[in-house]
């Protein structure tokens, strides 16, 4: 294998499959005409190659700017993007009752907005970002500031990327919204099993939604080509969210049809004028930024069928 | 805000520059840049290409592949009315940048 076929086989390894082919073209006719100007100053054409090769740069740098540049999302970036995320279930597992301090949460997200600025605002970013604001949300003094910040730069970031500002809704889509919907204390056993179902089995259940959350999460940045990368994270949120309510109506329906073995605090009211709302909410919000973007592609090129493309 | 980072986009701005002359190709815009530049400018020239795909899609060039008789087809890049846009705001920004740092300097070499 000649000098020029293997950094174009070592590369190609390296690059998504639907940028494979066009990627790999322009770095053969690069690496061609490179090896053809040593040629014209009398190597052979072995060493041409060899001197192109090392001129191009080193095929794992290279490759990675390519992939960089591309949107392609690697794993040491999704589990930035993750963090949080697992932050909030190892609080869950170690610090039952203790909440972190504003000044070290702060500090937290300090420094990751640090590093966030140095690489450019990459797209995990956007995941920490909605976790500083449920930050502000849940304490009481400033949650007032929330309602005005929030919702404005969820809109002014939806306008240019919805997926960024989806991923900046995923606090309140995930595990807020699961909080709400999902309350302890909603289901007992009547004189048999553990009594309360959900709060002793807390840890377990939220562990297993930080899980499917992360892998949500994982799936839809991991996704090579960007268009696809909101598909998946609005079907991953969509698809928890229906989990949510599957979950809320599996206690009522228990409940109804094995009153001996179980009964709910869950009322009609309870349901319809707080669970439905609140539910409704989180699928709202999730499909907010889409159509934020949507409207936003409309005004600006003036066509009366916005497309839905990446 | 340019789109036009002056603290990664010194790469971006020559490219923009090259290419208002003319469309090129990725060897072609290295050796004008090497030209141009009397050797100063030496890109590791992988290096170009993550620019300007980046360039494009910030919708400040488009390219498209052509036909070549003696050889593999090439990528050429065009520079679109939004990177003409873009360049003249950096170029602004780079001459400022330039004249001040000059000024500062003013004496020392």
């Amino acid at each position: 294998m000649s000098a020029v076929q293997k950094y174009l086989h070592d590369f190609q390894k390296r690059i998504p499959a639907h940028l494979r082919d066009s990627a790999r073209a322009e770095v053969c006719c690069h690496l061609e005409e490179l090896t053809r100007g040593w040629q014209r100053r009398g190597l052979s054409r072995s060493e041409a190659e060899a001197k192109a090769v090392k001129q191009f740069g080193p095929v794992q740098k290279i490759s990675n700017q390519w992939r960089q540049a591309a949107g392609v999302v690697d794993w040491f970036d999704i589990l930035l993007a993750a963090l949080p995320i697992l932050g909030i279930t190892g609080l869950g597992w170690h610090m039952v009752g203790h909440l972190i301090p504003l000044t070290m949460h702060l500090t937290i997200f300090g420094l990751g907005a640090l590093i966030a600025w140095r690489r450019n605002w990459p797209t995990w970013w956007y995941a920490w970002l909605g976790w500083l604001f449920l930050a502000l949300f849940v304490v009481p003094e400033t949650r007032w500031l929330f309602f005005v910040i929030f919702p404005l730069l969820v809109t002014l970031i939806a306008a240019d990327s919805w997926q960024h500002a989806t991923l900046m809704t995923l606090p309140f889509t995930t595990y807020f919204a699961f909080a709400t919907l999902i309350e302890r204390q909603q289901l007992f056993t009547t004189g048999w099993g553990p009594g309360f179902i959900y709060p002793g089995t807390i840890i377990w259940v939220e562990t297993a939604f930080s899980i499917l959350w992360i892998a949500v999460l994982a799936a839809s940045l991991r996704a090579a080509r960007p268009g696809r990368r909101g598909v998946y994270l609005l079907a991953g949120l969509i698809g928890t969210q229906l989990i949510y309510v599957g979950a809320v109506t599996a206690m009522i329906l228990l409940a109804k049809l094995l009153p001996a073995y179980f009964i709910t605090t869950l009322t009609a009211s309870r349901v319809l004028y707080y669970k439905l709302p609140i539910g409704l909410l989180a699928i709202g919000l999730t499909i907010y930024p889409l159509l934020v973007w949507l409207a936003a592609r409309w005004v600006r090129s003036g066509d009366t069928g916005p497309r839905l493309t990446a | 805000m340019s789109k036009l980072d002056m603290r990664t986009g010194s790469t971006a701005v020559m490219i923009l520059r090259l290419l208002v002359d003319k469309p090129m190709y990725g060897y072609q815009i290295v050796k004008e840049l090497q030209t141009r530049s009397e050797g100063y400018f030496d890109l590791e020239q992988g290096t170009l290409y993550p620019a300007l795909h980046r360039l494009e899609k910030e919708n400040l060039v488009r390219s498209e592949w052509q036909v070549v008789e003696d050889g593999p087809s090439r990528k050429y890049y065009y520079i679109t009315d939004e990177g003409r846009l873009e360049l003249e705001n950096s170029a602004r920004k780079w001459s400022d940048f330039s004249r001040h740092l000059l000024n500062l300097l003013d004496g020392i070499a």
